[in-house]
């Protein structure tokens, strides 16, 4: 067995290989009409083959054939008694398989049935489903898990709990799967797939599926920016391939290959493939991957989530306050008989003003039942409603809320008092989330020092408990003004805790009850709690004085960018560097409508080209960037120069280049030339093998400003001193520059050249000095 | 997959046709020799679509071949030992290529595609030199490092001796004038063995 500890040792050092595919495999090796798991105890040696093969291709990771065994699906597969012989047999397979060599990890996956509000599943039965399977693997002696496919974040819970159930002790994978927009069917992104499980208890967070490795890699990109915990991925085979009869997948294994790096650059730790791979690929992952892990430490924003909306806690958080039925007899009626119409409502009409979370407070628990929390959550999760604030008192309907919850919550919110710390914790260590802490133990306290004195001499054990303060959001207490309060004592309060580095948030409708003019107050104390460093409120969103308030407050704090049509710089510069040639056609097009076809070529594209060209030369744009600006530009130029009358189009200074006679291969050479003519010059390309008396013609019927010559060998490099020997007994005055693999600059001045340049950078800069473009 | 001569109970490959695997280079080596020297800016993505399908297409037109012979010491006529060769017993010659397709690709298109598949290949063929180096390794014991003509106190024009004369290949052809050998992404190798 390994231990969790044993296995980020590993993870840190080393960068491990999953298996392929399995489904798709059984297929082509003639099981199609058997599912897959069963094989385990009809056809053992088949599963052992391809395991064995799987080993052998340098598989680090075997996954145990257990996709689809956990006991709803082989219930419909009518294989339910098999359920615990076909997991058990399973890990017994793959045991033997890896010979020792690689790890055994048993595999679980969807359901069939989403819990609710997706599917019809409650959500205790799916965590139970997936304790009763992950209870077998476990028994049987597997060394972790993997939870793969999975579509569905709430049941992508679910087995992560009924996993953690059955032991703490095993290195657990989760996996979701994404289209190529980066969101799950069920409209989860990535970005809420890592702020979840960020704070789960599992070891590695990935993708496999749906994608092939060049569609997934800009989803996994996402991934790898938004979690700081190890990555695994499991790209398919490519696309898959209908022919009418069957689905195929045709990514080569080598195709696949290409494309291991640049999962490794986003610091991958655990590679494998998914549907159409086979070992064959396995066995080219483990070429392609040559180094260490690469360990990347992402600074990630505090968030929390809803199943579909994610934002970012900082600069500010408007908790919504609205659903809440104090004081409101008919609201209350109607949650207790389940009827959730006004709660939805209410949590519509505050999305709809911009707040980003709600507050969910229904006030009445002694009347309502675990069912009721269970029932609030699921509807408003059907409603993709924003991310949500629990404040409910009993513990146990708070647990049943956050088990039902898809996202990452906020816990609103607990005493400073050891009881309710503990539970708290144990909450939010269990189903994740931030959580709000009062400054406050029994009593209230009477200042603000003595306020920050307990949150401090409390923080110590909070962290002890394992959580960070970027998960703790401290309450300073707002007390209400009829009864007399200083409200100096909150923003005091607030100023201390943010100056030790705390979030803060408040309720802030506590100030103002029993007085008139309400929002004005209200305002006016947010305005002056946000200079003391205020980070979020539960508030009335529907306030618009009060949201407008708070938006010029966030305006002067510069966290809102006010919208300007400052124009992008240089659009055609950049579009060029895109390769984007139609756009760059575009603007040519409208440059036309006002200037001559000279004036663009040489002003406006040349201009643009020369700017390119001076990146280059400066080292802030790489060579081949460099060249797709000049293909991109290439066809356009051609267009322009077909519109300007010959007599016009010959200013240019002009260059002749040739690599030597014997050598064959010129492709420095016509680098040289694509860099030159991207900054304007003429070229005439001799070619390459060019014989001296060949160039010596050219340069007399030409009359260039620079020959350039290049010799890539050390046999053929001679030729170059023939060349300026040669027109040194001419008489020929052309400046000469020369490059190649075997020139250095002393040969270039033994042999009588103006210069030598190592690459075409030099070589452009060499003649730009040389040649005055503007004259 | 290997073709093995056997003779007087000597076993040497001959010929030698990789899997494909085995000539991909690194996509960082590759990106390195094309010019991207380091992780200064993000490569935009028309050149990492142009960097892949280069990728691709070098694969696709690749037909990787070598060709191996090992000749003990006394056999071997002396120009072609380099002086860092000294106290081996045996040296293993090998030729490879990638063959003539690349070439044609090379110089048929757009610089920006020819300048990357000339990077890619040139990588390839080192990927391919590795591959054999580690095969050659594992069946011969303590060796030289890998050595080229054109280093060191080697001539290049011995390229032509040990293409015609040695390995008696045709597999490439080199100018016995410059040591040129085409297809233009070939080596001529040499490494030697001090096991007996």
């Amino acid at each position: 067995m390994m231990n969790r500890k044993d296995f980020a040792e590993i993870l840190n050092k080393k960068i491990l290989i999953l298996d392929g595919g399995y489904g798709t495999e059984f297929i082509k090796r003639g099981y199609k009409e058997i599912p897959a798991e069963i094989l385990n105890i009809r056809y053992p040696e088949v599963v052992y083959n391809l395991q064995s093969e799987y080993v052998k291709s340098g598989a680090d990771i075997l996954l145990t054939n257990t996709f689809s065994a956990n006991r709803k699906k082989l219930k419909e597969l009518n294989y339910e008694e098999a359920f615990e012989k076909v997991n058990v047999k399973a890990v017994e397979i793959a045991k033997q398989a890896s010979k020792g060599k690689a790890l055994v990890f048993g595999d679980l996956s969807s359901l069939g049935e989403y819990p609710k509000p997706m599917g019809l599943l409650e959500m205790d039965e799916a965590i139970d489903e997936y304790y009763q399977q992950a209870k077998v693997l476990f028994e049987s002696g597997v060394d972790g898990f993997i939870v793969e496919t999975m579509t569905d974040i709430k049941e992508l819970k679910a087995a992560i709990y009924g996993i953690r159930k059955v032991t703490e002790d095993l290195p657990l994978i989760a996996h979701m799967t994404f289209e190529e927009n980066g969101r799950s069917v069920t409209g989860t992104s990535v970005e809420i797939f890592a702020n979840v499980f960020n704070d789960l208890d599992v070891d590695v967070l990935g993708i496999n599926c749906t994608l092939g490795p060049e569609e997934l890699l800009k989803v996994f990109e996402r991934l790898s920016l938004s979690t700081n915990k190890f990555l695994s991925v499991e790209p398919n085979a490519g696309k898959p391939v209908f022919d009418g009869k069957h689905l195929e997948y045709k990514m080569t294994p080598e195709i696949f290959g290409m494309f291991v790096e640049d999962y490794l650059d986003l610091g991958v730790n655990i590679i494998g493939g998914c549907c159409g791979t086979s070992p064959e690929h396995i066995k080219v992952i483990r070429n392609m991957v040559k180094r260490r892990p690469k360990k990347i430490v992402k600074e990630i924003p505090i968030m929390y989530s809803s199943r579909t909306i994610l934002n970012k806690f900082h600069p500010f958080t408007v908790i919504g306050e609205r659903i809440n039925p104090a004081g409101n007899k008919k609201f209350q009626n109607e949650i207790e008989e389940f009827n959730f119409e006004n709660v939805i409502k209410r949590a519509n009409s505050q999305k709809s003003v911009k707040a980003q979370a709600i507050d969910v407070n229904l006030g009445i628990e002694k009347i309502l039942n675990e069912e009721h929390f269970k029932q609030i959550i699921i509807e408003l999760d059907k409603h993709s409603s924003l991310p949500i604030s629990f404040d409910i008192q009993n513990i146990g309907f708070l647990e049943t809320a956050l088990k039902e919850y898809p996202g990452r919550p906020i816990i609103n919110s607990s005493k400073l008092s050891k009881k309710d710390l503990d539970r708290k914790l144990e909450l939010i260590k269990k189903y994740g989330g931030l959580l709000i802490v009062l400054a406050l133990e029994k009593e209230i306290l009477e200042s603000a020092e003595e306020r920050l004195q307990l949150v401090l001499r409390k923080w110590p054990y909070i962290e002890s408990k394992g959580i960070t303060k970027d998960r703790i959001i401290v309450d300073p207490l707002v007390l209400s003004l009829a009864a007399n309060n200083d409200p100096n004592i909150t923003l005091e309060t607030v100023k201390l805790l943010s100056q030790n580095g705390f979030n803060t948030t408040m309720g802030l409708s506590n100030l103002s009850f029993g007085l008139p003019n309400r929002n004005y107050i209200n305002a006016a104390f947010l305005s002056r709690a946000k200079g003391k460093g205020l980070t979020s409120a539960i508030l009335n969103p529907e306030d618009e004085f009060l949201m407008n308030t708070l938006n010029g407050n966030l305006l002067l704090d510069k966290n809102i960018v006010i919208p300007s049509k400052v124009e992008k710089q240089d659009e055609l510069t950049e579009k060029i560097l895109q390769g984007e040639e139609g756009e760059v056609k575009r603007i040519i097009e409208n440059q036309l409508k006002e200037k001559s076809p000279l004036e663009v070529s040489q002003d406006v594209l040349g201009k643009a080209m020369e700017k390119i060209g001076d990146l280059y030369a400066q080292g802030n744009i790489y060579l081949p960037e460099l060249l797709l600006a000049a293909e991109t530009v290439k066809p356009i130029f051609d267009y322009l120069n077909n519109l300007i009358p010959e007599s016009q189009n010959d200013k240019k200074a002009k260059v002749v280049l040739a690599t030597v006679e014997g050598d064959i291969h010129d492709i420095g050479k016509n680098i040289v030339a694509a860099v030159l003519r991207s900054a304007n010059f003429k070229i005439v390309d001799l070619g390459k093998d060019v014989e001296t008396s060949t160039i010596i013609n050219a340069v007399q019927k030409e009359k260039p400003n620079i020959l350039g010559l290049s010799a890539m060998m050390t046999t053929t490099v001679g030729k170059i001193e023939e060349v300026v020997n040669e027109l040194k007994k001419l008489s020929i005055k052309v400046k000469v520059i020369a490059g190649g693999a075997s020139m250095n600059r002393k040969l270039a001045e033994t042999f009588g050249c103006d210069a030598y340049a190592k690459d075409a950078s030099e070589g452009l800069k060499i003649c730009k000095s040389w040649v005055n473009l503007n004259s | 997959m290997f073709f093995i001569e056997i003779t007087g109970g000597e076993i040497f490959i001959k010929i030698y046709i990789p899997e494909t695997y085995e000539i991909m280079p690194q996509k960082k080596i590759y990106l390195l020799r094309a010019g991207f020297n380091g992780t200064k800016f993000q490569i935009n993505d028309k050149l990492k679509e142009e960097i892949n399908k280069i990728y691709k297409l070098g694969l696709e037109l690749a037909q990787p071949k070598a060709i191996c012979d090992t000749y003990k010491i006394e056999t071997i006529p002396t120009e072609l030992i380099p002086k860092s060769f000294q106290g081996v017993n045996s040296i293993t010659f090998f030729v490879s290529t990638l063959g003539y397709e690349i070439d044609n690709y090379i110089s048929n298109a757009n610089t920006l595609s020819s300048m990357l598949m000339d990077a890619w290949a040139s990588e390839a063929i080192e990927a391919f030199n590795e591959s054999i180096d580690k095969k050659l390794r594992k069946d011969f014991g303590k060796g030289t490092r890998r050595f080229s003509p054109g280093y060191s106190d080697i001539d290049v024009r011995k390229n032509w001796d040990i293409v015609s004369n040695l390995l008696k290949t045709e597999i490439v052809v080199v100018n016995k004038e410059t040591g040129i050998i085409t297809p233009r992404k070939s080596t001529v190798c040499m490494i030697g063995w001090y096991d007996e």
